[in-house]
């Protein structure tokens, strides 16, 4: 099965290790994609070389673009320019009001960290059920837990349990990243899917959080970015190829 | 006198976890059991911990290849894995602990993951 990571640091946002480390690590520990994550103000034009490295490795590298804003206007002008650059667009959470526009955004691919900095879980009812409409996943990071110990570490894993289980009860997508900021926050997918299986949902369930459902995510917005997905119409090259040789042969 | 053995439909059912040390430098057992028993006590509690019925196989862990078996609850496995997941330094190196496998018995563990295994950063 393929494990792709969504949620990736490099030095050039924020993280501490360079590109090539990362994609080592990412091959180490039996990684299939690994999402690099750049500010959406950023250009994203090296990234053509770091995926040709990451390919001689086996790894599919995804771009990421990571939308930090102040305000919603701010928010909703920074992901409608992210999203013809990027192969996904996250919105960086913890404000509800830019929680619950994300939610409602249908060219917001993930919601990261919800709870992020908050007393409260930062999702209500509305939000989650707007997100399932507009297909926005909500983030599990790992790394809110492993940077946080005891009191803190207890809270944010609770946040997190009550926003899996809303998403549990009106069918909008989750799923668990490593949030990581070096290379030795990195983590097998597997081993972060047991957190979703620890707050309530069934394991394959959880094990599609961090396999089937990221891969079927990448895979959609590569086919948009290519032109061959609009909404409501699909272009299938197997059948244009068909049509093709048909029309010769007549 | 000693109590008598259980029979096999009493006995509580047991997986074996077959874990491999990504790590900077070489690292020992002591300091893998310590790491593995801090992160478990921390993430599961003294409950927690209980129920798992935790158990790390000294004479199974391959200081080479630096794998190792954990003996654990069939019901616990998720929640060891999780735990193994925040281990972050063992001794004073950096460490990831990933998960190769998990297996019904130690002789399976051993045949399937361990034997099979490469060294670290051999091609």
């Amino acid at each position: 099965m393929s494990y792709y990571d969504l949620h990736i640091h490099v030095k050039d946002s924020g993280g501490e290790d360079s590109v090539n480390d990362i994609i080592s690590m990412a091959s180490r520990i039996g990684l299939k994609g690994i999402g690099i994550v750049l500010h959406a103000e950023q250009p994203f034009g090296e990234f053509s070389d770091y995926k040709k490295r990451a390919e001689e490795k086996g790894i599919d590298l995804v771009s990421v673009a990571l939308v930090q804003a102040k305000s919603v206007n701010e928010m909703q002008n920074l992901v409608s320019k992210a999203r013809s650059k990027a192969e996904i667009v996250a919105v960086y959470g913890g404000d509800y009001d830019i929680n619950r526009a994300a939610c409602e955004n249908p060219m917001v691919d993930i919601l990261l960290h919800p709870e992020h900095g908050r007393l409260d879980s930062g999702l209500d009812h509305i939000c989650v059920r707007s997100a399932a409409d507009n297909n926005v996943a909500i983030e599990i990071n790992f790394h809110e837990l492993l940077e946080s110990y005891r009191k803190r570490r207890i809270r944010i894993f609770a946040k997190m349990k009550q926003n899996i289980l809303l998403c549990k009860k009106f069918g909008a997508k989750f799923l668990v990243t490593s949030g990581a900021v070096s290379k030795w926050d990195m983590r097998f997918g597997r081993e972060l899917a047991a957190l979703p299986f620890l707050m309530g949902i069934e394991l394959g369930q959880s094990i599609e959080s961090a396999s089937t459902f990221p891969v079927e995510l990448v895979r959609l917005n590569r086919e948009k970015l290519a032109g061959k997905r609009w909404e409501g119409v699909v272009i299938h090259e197997d059948l244009t190829e068909f049509t093709k040789d048909e029309e010769n042969e007549v | 006198m000693e109590p008598k053995r259980l029979p096999p439909s009493l006995r509580t059912k047991s997986r074996y976890i077959v874990f491999e040390v990504i790590s900077d430098g070489k690292v020992v057992f002591e300091d893998v059991q310590k790491a593995i028993w801090n992160s478990v006590a921390e993430w599961l509690g003294e409950l927690g911990s209980s129920e798992a019925r935790l158990w790390i196989v000294k004479n199974m862990y391959n200081d080479d290849k630096q794998i190792g078996i954990i003996k654990c609850s069939h019901d616990r496995v998720e929640h060891i894995r999780s735990s193994l997941a925040f281990v972050k330094i063992i001794g004073e190196t950096h460490a990831i602990i990933r998960i190769l496998g998990v297996s019904g018995t130690i002789k399976s563990a051993s045949l399937k993951y361990v034997e099979a295994a490469k060294l670290p950063y051999a091609n």
